[in-house]
């Protein structure tokens, strides 16, 4: 019982760094119309570029670490945006030319990574060690300061979504591009920071999970399509379904983790997702999926 | 109100049968000679004749034979990226699925690898239909996820699936080669394992070239060029979609399963990255949409990445960039440059004084 | 021969249509018209099944809101869209066999007759004679329009709806397009309902109009008398000039 509750409090604070993730996959999509297939490759450079700070060069703290490195992928998501995605905007396959460029752009970047690093696995330290025992419930300090760091994280992206010029900006393009460009809105520039912004995110969840999974140069892949399943379960687009996905999906890990074995994750996240499309075609949140 | 026209008897054959006859525009008669066929027999010529040539190269001849496994699973891919626009990203799901089939069922179950091309042909097109039953339904983006999704979820999958035989991390190994007339095949003469495979590859050929050029494939073409009117006109979107993808499945099922018993194993290694990207690139540089384009670009990419084996790490980072580039500059691949190509020849020809007569005297 | 009852589709907090009904008579010529976004492609897209919302829609009796756009043309109605995108990669008759071919549903489905004998009588009967084997992505706007029709045409239809046919067109073409309509519903008996923005079309060709305002019927009745109702004038013209 009481590693029952344990399990169940660590899927939560995964599941609030998966939210992360996705929320960002989602806003890609959401605003610029991107499935962005390299999405799992920033995970892997926030991760490494973190573990370059914080252990192979330098030894900042990780308050500094993620200062620095949170801007370099926000910088990296809104180059690629301006190198590759801007180009593509005006062809009739958007979509389809989108889906090639990002998953080559995807095999640089982990190959990038892989060059410079090796292949040998990696892995960050605990941000904080040892733990902390609450009404009779172990918790380690490093999940406590996940969450903290996690919830922190998107606690700003909500409040920049709602409150600054740029966020509304994002959400009135995400509602009708044409219509926000009418009103002035510059196109390109919300699309280029909401790029940077998603990757930025994706970047976060990479130094964030480092500690709890050992980091390769193609281990993106599996956070992808992590980010994947539960921006499909939850519904794409919908911030709301992306959240309860996420922590669902969360849970989940860390109840199959205990009994089954990490292995059987993905596959029962797979057939989670399975069956979530049978029953409603477009995901648990989602609106305008389903075509004739 | 009337109640007219409600049960009839018409047949679609009957309906469908071109009243008056052929006119001029209809599509042309299967196997009249154009550049699509002329190249699909050209290639299965100078294929035929090869081995005349490099036979003696056991080396050159293994090469060639997993050029051909991979050129029908990019014609199978293709039929789906480029003519039927469904984004499905676990083609190579597809492949290991076929490889596993005609594995175990040899290898665990004693049966002949030839009724493994069956079965891998078979587990090939079923798991395509089932993943295309609920995402079919779905937009196309949707499809791209799911699909990608699926494929990175097989390699845990046959990983944790050893108590059903795969073998798990290690997969199966060694795995029966083939037996002709008390003849077994070996990895030392590369002959009968080439002509098996060229006529498999053929069978991709054939069957592709038929989906495209038939009345079924003009239905995904024109699904493809403008869905809605299309659908207006009566085609039936899912019912298409999960044909096309249940053949690309079966093609690839099948090139799968001969796979295993070639290479004499199967692991969850050919789910790898590195496999998925090279088809990409297969697809991409022979031209999408554009039969029998990814076939050649298969003998390009495989060629090329035993040209760059040196290279080692950096291979993949020149195959990723390479993909980028392709879709950024030159996105309709060679068949493009081709087609630009022959446009460009035959408007020099046009442009003379006298444009009568000129294309044929030449 | 169509029925709609209480037929009611939201877009979010937006009522695109909202509690229509209406009834077709077999052999008529049915208008449409009503301001910019007053839903009168969004009633096309629920009555052709690309769009499902509440309410029922009959044709010949049978319910077929909920049928998916293939089945509803097997049954016998037929489509055009405002924004003619026929197949860009075929030639005409190609797009032409596509409708007659899927058009029509296998064995168990509904019979159907045409009032023609083969694709040639169609082709010279819309006018795209000469340019069967013309790959359409070359052809100007009207002849793409017409292969669209001719299209929609080729899979046997009783009713046909036709979404702004005369949009973009000369004042030739426009003309040649009306007459062609009413070809179609004098010498074939065709059943049309037609969307047009050009007011004076529609009282010369159909035999009842409907006004539509933000989603509801304004007005319905014989074009004449609804055209020259205040209520109407005001709903049109206020829009025009804002």
């Amino acid at each position: 019982m009481r590693e029952l509750v344990e399990v169940l409090i660590t899927g939560f604070t995964i599941g609030i760094v998966y939210f992360l993730v996705a929320v960002g996959f989602t806003l890609c999509y959401g605003v610029g119309r991107v499935l962005n297939y390299s999405y799992g490759s920033f995970f892997t450079w926030g991760a490494y570029l973190a573990w370059v700070l914080a252990v192979g060069y330098a030894e900042l703290n990780y308050f500094l670490v993620f200062l620095i490195v949170l801007p370099i992928t926000f910088l990296m998501g809104v180059a690629v945006d301006r190198v590759i995605i801007r180009p593509l905007r005006s062809r009739p396959e958007f979509d389809f030319s989108v889906l090639l460029a990002t998953l080559g752009l995807a095999v640089f970047l982990d190959n990038l990574v892989l060059v410079i690093f090796g292949a040998r696995t990696k892995s960050l330290p605990e941000f904080l060690e040892g733990s902390v025992t609450l009404a009779g419930f172990t918790i380690s300090w490093q999940l406590l300061a996940m969450f903290i760091f996690a919830a922190v994280v998107a606690v700003i992206l909500f409040v920049f979504m709602a409150k600054t010029r740029t966020g509304m900006s994002m959400r009135a393009v995400a509602q009708d591009p044409i219509g926000a460009r009418i009103v002035g809105i510059p196109l390109f520039r919300v699309f280029a920071i909401t790029f940077g912004i998603s990757t930025m995110l994706s970047g976060a969840g990479g130094i964030l999970l480092a500690p709890r999974f050992f980091m390769t140069p193609l281990g993106g892949w599996t956070f992808l399509v992590k980010a994947l399943i539960i921006v499909i379960a939850g519904g794409l687009g919908s911030i709301k379904g992306t959240l309860y996905a996420g922590f669902l999906l969360g849970i989940l890990e860390a109840l199959v983790g205990w009994q089954l074995g990490l292995l059987w994750v993905m596959p029962v996240w797979f057939l989670v997702l399975f069956l979530v499309l049978l029953i409603r075609p477009a995901g648990l949140f989602g609106a305008v999926a389903r075509k004739g | 109100m009337s109640i007219v026209a409600d049960q009839g008897t018409t047949s679609r054959a009957d309906a469908g049968k071109p009243g008056g006859g052929r006119l001029p525009g209809d599509r042309p008669k299967a196997l009249s000679l154009n550049r699509q066929t002329g190249m699909t027999i050209g290639l299965v010529v100078i294929l035929a004749l090869l081995p005349l040539v490099v036979g003696d190269s056991n080396y050159t001849m293994r090469l060639l034979v997993v050029s051909m496994i991979w050129g029908g699973v990019s014609l199978a891919w293709d039929l789906l990226l480029g003519y039927a626009g469904v984004f499905n990203l676990g083609q190579v799901g597809f492949f290991a699925l076929g490889a596993y089939a005609s594995a175990m069922l040899s290898e665990n179950a004693g049966l002949n690898p030839w009724w493994g091309l069956l079965a891998g042909a078979a587990a090939g097109a079923v798991v395509a239909v089932l993943l295309g039953i609920p995402s079919l339904r779905l937009a196309g983006i949707y499809v791209a996820l799911l699909t990608l999704a699926f494929y990175e979820v097989l390699s845990p999958l046959l990983t944790v699936g050893e108590a059903i035989g795969t073998g798990g991390k290690r997969g199966i190994s060694p795995i029966t080669p083939y037996t002709i007339g008390g003849y077994t095949f070996t990895g030392s003469n590369q002959i009968p394992w080439y002509y098996v495979a060229l006529g498999l590859f053929v069978v991709c050929l054939i069957v592709c070239y038929f989906a495209i050029n038939s009345r079924f494939g003009a239905s995904f073409i024109a699904l493809h060029d403008s869905e809605s009117f299309a659908q207006s006109l009566g085609i039936s979107r899912y019912k298409v979609s999960l044909m096309i993808v249940g053949v690309s499945g079966l093609l690839t099922g099948l090139m799968g399963a001969f796979y295993a018993h070639y290479t004499a194993v199967v692991s969850p290694r050919v789910l790898g990255l590195e496999v998925f990207i090279y088809l990409v690139i297969m697809v991409l540089l022979g031209g999408v949409g554009k039969f029998p384009g990814p076939a050649i670009g298969a003998f390009i990419v495989i060629f090329l990445s035993d040209w760059l084996r040196e290279f080692e790490n950096y291979r993949m980072l020149i195959f990723g960039a390479l993909v980028v580039v392709i879709v950024m500059v030159a996105p309709r691949g060679i068949m493009g440059a081709v087609d630009s190509a022959q446009q460009f020849v035959r408007r020099r020809r046009a442009s003379p004084a006298t444009p009568t007569d000129v294309g044929r005297s030449s | 021969m169509l029925r709609l009852e209480h037929v009611t589709k939201h877009f979010g907090e937006l009522a695109a249509v909202n509690d229509l009904s209406f009834e077709l008579e077999e052999g008529e010529v049915f208008g449409i018209a009503g301001p910019n976004g007053a839903g009168k492609t969004t009633v096309f897209n629920l009555i052709s099944g690309f769009l499902h919302g509440s309410g029922r829609i009959y044709f010949d009796g049978r319910r077929i809101d909920g049928l998916q756009p293939h089945q509803i043309t097997h049954l016998g109605v037929a489509r055009t869209f405002q924004i003619p995108q026929p197949f860009n990669s075929m030639t005409v008759v190609q797009n032409l066999r596509i409708g007659e071919y899927y058009g029509v549903a296998g064995r168990s489905g509904p019979k159907k007759d045409a009032p023609w004998n083969d694709l040639a009588e169609l082709i010279s009967f819309v006018g795209l004679e000469g340019k069967e084997a013309r790959p359409v992505s070359t052809l100007k706007l009207y002849d793409k329009k017409l292969t669209v029709l001719a299209s929609a045409l080729a899979t046997k239809p009783r009713l046909i709806m036709l979404d702004e046919a005369l949009g973009g067109l000369s004042a030739v073409e426009a003309e040649q397009s009306l007459e062609l309509l009413q070809r179609l519903n004098r010498e074939w008996g065709l059943t049309i309902i037609m969307i047009e923005h050009l007011m004076s079309a529609l009282t010369r060709s159909c035999d009842r109009l409907l006004i539509l305002n933000n989603g509801e019927a304004l007005r319905i009745g014989e074009p004449r008398t609804v055209v020259e109702d205040p209520v109407v004038i005001e709903c049109l013209v206020g829009v025009k000039h804002a």
